[in-house]
């Protein structure tokens, strides 16, 4: 049993620098993006659309919250959450670029609509 | 004399020895007996009165005239353990020990811990022969051997080795003799002493069973199995056990094969689900979110936004909790037990759900896998169980869905390479398979091949 608890230790050791394990974050801690705006003109504009669940007395509602971010250089934030964005809005040219950064599988690709958008889309 | 006054020197100053001297024919004749484990009615009324009536000619064959059948003449250094069991020791010219026990057994009561729905009822008691007639009340046949043997230089604890002459193997009954002789304790109080010495250190799975049921046993010892009872021990050991033997109950035995095979799946799945339940929560949580639907995901969060504490801190608060609840509730009778079960079950768990330090699905996870572990009626299996989710826990909270993976390599890896008594933990022989998870109804049913060669059931080598 010790050989078996040395192997355990150094197997998960060994994963804990080969495999690619994603960060923790706490659930509570985590922005869960619905849509993503990337506008491109001297620097890039990002608008993140969260989607932020709370419980109520009639069960779950949903509420939206929006952050902006000026960047030079396209990054991906750590506790924000890609993985479920359906749309993707930009007028940037690089699209597959933004897609491989922020590793997101749109449904759609889409113009900047004019117009705010709500939480329902 | 100069015995009487060892004894005398020995025993002082315990007050329960009873000496009693009598003067048959001139002839003086000592009774010692203890009056907690002796029956004192039967040797005033049976014994002491039949001695009156004999003279020195029929003194010389003592043991012919008590009116008991098991007398035995026994030596000088066996007097106590013969006191200890109750017997009369009358001391004339030689030593005669005369068996007078006092019913000191609670009586066979039902199953308590192992509870089938069909099936006898019937459980072992504390005295070791109620629980050998149990099985030789099952078994009629001569074949059923067993060997007595005597461990615990306190205690002088009897044990025996149970098995059918004819179905299990004589390597096994060598081995498990031979180390029943390596023993040397104070003590065994309990047949869980020796399950330790029999056990390897590390292992965490149980590889011998415990029983309080003598169909199982029944069961066992017709599969080639060992049983060994211990005096003073309702739990009897079966040996060796099996993987799968865990996933089996009495009751599999006494429904259609379709329903066990349903039941024995579920018993599976709960197993499964005791072990990665909590870890899997937490990986998908913390770390790996992208394997759960958004909706899901959403439903999580919204249950923790007010949770202050980390996800793992709280399920290793969960984990505490229940297993406080469930320590308390064993040790606990049955009316404070029902208490407990309310007070904690539906007041703290509604009230820390309410006070936001938990999450309500975090109840639910910890519940469904904990009830999960408690579908095994073993509690060395779910000791087992314990710790595995444990493990799991923690290597999914510095790994995620990985730390998942590793430890069911490890899981499969460590009960692969377990062994039990020479045999191999897991390993599964073609007639065995027929009745592992699922069972298979068979006309010619056939035994183990590990522990049998006399594989035909109904046949005797």
């Amino acid at each position: 049993m010790k050989k078996k608890l040395i192997l355990l230790i150094f197997i998960c050791i060994f994963s804990y620098t080969i495999l690619p394990i994603p960060t923790y974050i706490e659930l509570n801690h985590l922005h869960i993006i619905k849509t993503i705006t990337v506008e491109c003109n001297e620097e890039y504009k990002i608008t993140l659309k969260e989607i932020i669940p709370k419980k109520g007395e009639n069960g779950i509602h949903y509420e939206c919250k929006t952050y902006q971010r000026k960047m030079k250089i396209l990054t991906k934030e750590r506790n924000f959450f890609y993985n479920d964005i359906k749309y993707l809005y930009t007028n940037c040219s690089n699209k597959k670029e933004i897609i491989k950064i922020f590793n997101i599988h749109p449904k759609q690709i889409k113009k900047i609509p004019n117009k705010k958008a709500n939480c329902n889309n | 004399m100069d015995l009487i006054k060892k004894i005398k020197k020995q025993i002082y100053p315990s007050k329960d020895y009873i000496f009693h001297e009598i003067k048959i024919d001139g002839n003086k004749v000592t009774f010692l007996y203890n009056e907690v484990l002796a029956d004192s009615k039967s040797i005033n009324e049976f014994i002491l009165y039949r001695m009156t009536k004999l003279n020195t000619n029929k003194l010389k064959e003592l043991e012919n005239h008590l009116p008991n059948c098991n007398t035995k003449i026994i030596n000088e250094q066996d007097i106590f353990s013969f006191l200890s069991n109750g017997y009369l020791i009358i001391l004339y010219k030689k030593i005669y020990a005369c068996e007078l026990r006092i019913n000191l057994d609670r009586g066979i009561n039902q199953v308590k811990s192992e509870l089938a729905l069909y099936g006898p009822k019937d459980s072992f008691t504390e005295t070791y022969n109620t629980n050998l007639g149990l099985i030789r009340k099952r078994l009629k046949t001569p074949f059923l051997k067993c060997i007595d043997k005597v461990i615990g230089t306190h205690t002088n604890t009897k044990i025996g080795i149970i098995y059918v002459d004819g179905i299990a193997k004589k390597d096994l009954v060598e081995h498990v003799k031979k180390k029943l002789d390596k023993i040397h304790i104070d003590g065994i109080i309990d047949s869980s002493y020796l399950r330790f010495s029999f056990e390897q250190k590390f292992y965490l799975f149980p590889t011998i069973m415990m029983s309080e049921r003598p169909d199982k046993c029944c069961m066992a010892l017709l599969e080639g199995k060992i049983v060994i009872l211990v005096d003073t021990s309702p739990y009897a050991l079966i040996l060796p056990s099996f993987f799968f033997d865990y996933f089996h109950t009495t009751d599999d035995y006494y429904q259609k094969p379709s329903y066990t095979s349903f039941i024995r799946i579920i018993r599976f799945l709960a197993f499964l689900i005791s072990i990665i339940t909590p870890a899997l929560y937490l990986s998908v949580t913390t770390r790996n979110y992208s394997l759960i639907p958004l909706d899901l995901l959403l439903v999580l969060k919204a249950g923790r936004t007010f949770v202050p504490f980390p996800a793992y801190i709280e399920a290793l608060f969960m984990i505490l909790c229940f297993e406080i609840l469930k320590e308390s509730d064993f040790r606990m009778s049955s009316t404070n037990g029902s208490a407990i079960s309310i007070l904690g079950g539906l007041i703290l768990g509604d009230a820390a759900v309410a006070a936001g330090i938990v999450s309500p699905i975090m109840i639910i996870v910890i519940a469904i896998s904990s009830i999960a572990g408690l579908i095994f009626p073993s509690i060395e299996l779910n000791n087992a169980l314990r710790s595995y989710k444990l493990l799991f826990l923690i290597l999914s909270i510095f790994l995620g869905i990985y730390g998942i993976l590793i430890g069911t390599f490890f899981l499969i890896f460590n009960i692969c390479t377990m062994k039990t008594f020479g045999y191999k933990y897991l390993s599964i022989d073609k007639n065995e398979i027929k009745d592992s998870i699922i069972k298979i109804n068979e006309k010619t049913k056939k035994r183990n091949t590990k522990l049998t060669n006399n594989v035909i059931r109904g046949k005797y080598q």
